[in-house]
């Protein structure tokens, strides 16, 4: 049973006064669990929206969306609010982090929302902020951190309720070179040792060939799907 | 999301903003103050006053002739009812009318002038019983004493005289002992009252006779204008009204209350109108004041609103990370309330400074006992209605806040 398993799946935005934009125009795709997967395009391809679709932060226009084998089109938002918050782990381009909030208030939102008792909040936390590297770190605000550290903080975040599959925006689109390789190198290790299933959203193909698999987006349509290393383009 | 934790955030983003969230909610504060303050004075009016009532005796039922006045043609009828005479001032006399009795005192007032020499007055002449001067009046004396109970018994042509009058008559002359004259009758002045008296009565310009010696000489129509009855507690004040009211019933044949020919006065009804008065008072105020609490409120949704823009970035990501609506709602709408709830207790907290430094300031300055009152009661409201106005006016922003779209929130710049 697939992880993921979307069918033509389409994306229209209707605005007043013009004609309608088609961003997705009818994709199919499965994940399994445990891949490492890459979708690339060029900006305005529509790899964003599938993104947020994918996240269950936006409804498709049309098409099916099933989840660990249980068709979501029909969630209401508060059953798509928890499974994102049981089932999937966010990852964004500007970190998105609270100001003012200490780091380990930060890795601890996600669990605020879940079913999980307070008293395992703080030990679950600090366990995902040291495996990040970041424990010296743990009372200090997002102002004082470097971009490297404040991404890998949101990793911390997204991983720690242990989500079945984390989704990665553009994570080392603010980032210089350094620090976006340290980000890619954990995601990689996360893949490779602990087994998650990490889908990375990407505009950079050199970036994108870190993952095992690459989905190419132009135009809202799938033009190429396969290994990595069989990449050209 | 835990209640703990609902409430830990909410706290977190007032305090993130402490000159913002303290400039908001002075509405509130202010309104609330004035609320407390006003609470507070008209409690401690109420009891100063109730305490000088109290201080004439709670157990005081008084019966006079007549109907009770309800308006101004009602008043002649009053005036010259006569049906309170010698009969009936002994059938109250009887502990098997009126068990619970302690003293019956006819009052007799005389409206004539007063003639020394060749010095005319026109002070107020009471015929009283010695006990009801001085142990019920308290009546303090300057010079002289007061006529006694033998006095009473004999009919004594005897005067008890207010300070300003005796001035006023006799001048320099020292007025013990000297014959004052009322309706042709020569009155030995016995004693001479200090200046002042109690708050309620002033004695300076009176004359008290015994009210026998009133009752027999001095009064043109023979009855009494009042009869004081002492009952032996507080409590036994209502079923001795019964008992006055059978007794008196039956010895005028009257079986419809509604011609009763007399009527009954306690200190409770008394107390009970001022109460209300009192009561009617501070809640116009308060209502008045209330509206400050509507504009306060306003001030508290305008900042919520601007406050739901400025974090909608901060929504999408909780959305993102599985808050649901209700999570959102309340947190925004938790926040309002613990706002509008700070600004309460320091309304609470300044309200009741204030309203002690007035209850000094008071006592100092008219030199009365005002005793401050902690307004409990008001405490408790002013508590309630400042969560009530974060209610209402937090729900319109926590709902907007809750219907903030994910992606749309977390793309906002």
């Amino acid at each position: 049973m697939p992880l993921i398993e979307i069918k033509n799946l389409e994306k229209t935005f209707f605005e007043e006064d013009s004609s309608p934009t088609y961003v997705l125009r009818g994709i199919n795709l499965t994940i399994d669990k445990g891949e490492f997967v890459a979708i690339v395009g060029p900006s305005g391809s529509g790899k964003s929206t599938l993104l947020q679709i994918l996240g269950l932060l936006d409804r498709p226009t049309s098409g099916t969306y099933t989840f660990q084998g249980k068709s979501v089109d029909s969630y209401s938002d508060d059953e798509q609010a928890e499974l994102r918050n049981r089932a999937l782990g966010f990852i964004f381009q500007s970190f998105n982090l609270l100001p003012r909030v200490s780091v380990l208030e930060n890795v601890k939102l996600p669990l605020a929302y879940s079913s999980i008792s307070p008293k395992l909040w703080d030990a679950q936390a600090k366990k995902q902020i040291t495996a990040v590297g970041l424990d010296h770190r743990m009372e200090h605000e997002p102002a004082q951190l470097s971009g490297g550290e404040r991404q890998r903080v949101a990793i911390a975040r997204a991983l720690v309720i242990n989500p079945e599959i984390i989704f990665a925006d553009e994570p080392t689109g603010n980032l210089d070179s350094a620090s976006g390789k340290n980000v890619m190198n954990i995601l990689r290790r996360l893949h490779e040792e602990e087994g998650h299933t990490v889908v990375l959203i990407t505009h950079d193909k050199s970036i994108a060939r870190t993952a095992d698999r690459i989905i190419s987006i132009h135009d809202g349509e799938v033009v190429w799907d396969g290994r990595a290393s069989d990449f050209t383009e | 999301m835990t209640k703990l934790y609902t409430i830990k955030t909410a706290y977190r983003s007032i305090r993130a903003n402490k000159v913002r969230s303290g400039l908001t909610v002075l509405g509130i504060v202010i309104g609330i103050t004035a609320i407390m303050l006003i609470v507070s004075i008209g409690q401690g009016a109420q009891n100063l006053i109730l305490s000088e009532i109290q201080g004439m005796g709670a157990e005081t039922i008084v019966v006079r002739p007549g109907r009770e006045p309800k308006g101004a043609s009602d008043f002649a009828q009053t005036l010259f009812a006569n049906s309170l005479k010698e009969r009936e001032l002994e059938a109250l006399r009887r502990t098997e009318n009126i068990p619970d009795i302690v003293s019956v005192t006819p009052i007799v007032f005389i409206s004539d002038s007063v003639t020394y020499g060749s010095a005319i007055e026109r002070p107020t002449i009471y015929g009283w019983s010695a006990e009801f001067m001085a142990s019920m009046m308290k009546v303090e004396v300057e010079k002289g004493t007061l006529f006694n109970e033998s006095d009473i018994k004999q009919s004594a042509a005897v005067a008890v005289i207010g300070s300003k009058l005796a001035g006023n008559l006799f001048e320099n002359e020292d007025p013990i002992g000297k014959s004052i004259r009322i309706k042709g009758k020569n009155f030995r002045v016995v004693a001479v009252l200090s200046p002042g008296g109690s708050s309620f009565f002033n004695t300076e310009n009176m004359v008290i006779v015994p009210y026998t010696t009133a009752y027999t000489y001095l009064a043109s129509a023979k009855f009494y204008n009042e009869i004081m009855i002492k009952v032996s507690s507080p409590e036994a004040v209502s079923r001795s009204v019964q008992d006055i009211t059978m007794t008196l019933r039956e010895l005028h044949d009257i079986t419809d209350p509604d011609k009763d020919d007399f009527y009954i006065e306690t200190q409770q009804g008394t107390i009970d109108q001022i109460g209300t008065i009192l009561s009617v008072l501070t809640a116009f105020l308060s209502s008045v004041v209330a509206i400050s609490l509507v504009v306060g409120g306003i001030g508290v949704m305008n900042v919520m609103l601007v406050s739901v823009t400025e974090r909608t970035k901060e929504i999408g990501l909780r959305k993102a990370l599985g808050a649901r609506n209700r999570d959102i709602l309340m947190q925004f709408l938790v926040e309002a309330i613990l706002l509008t709830l700070f600004g309460g207790l320091i309304g609470i907290f300044l309200g009741i400074l204030f309203g002690y430094l007035v209850s000094i300031g008071l006592s100092r300055s008219l030199n009365v006992e005002w005793v401050f009152s902690f307004p409990l009661q008001a405490t408790l409201i002013a508590i309630g209605t400042s969560a009530a106005v974060g209610i209402i006016f937090g729900i319109y922003p926590a709902r907007q806040a809750s219907k903030k779209s994910p992606i749309e929130a977390l793309r906002y710049e």
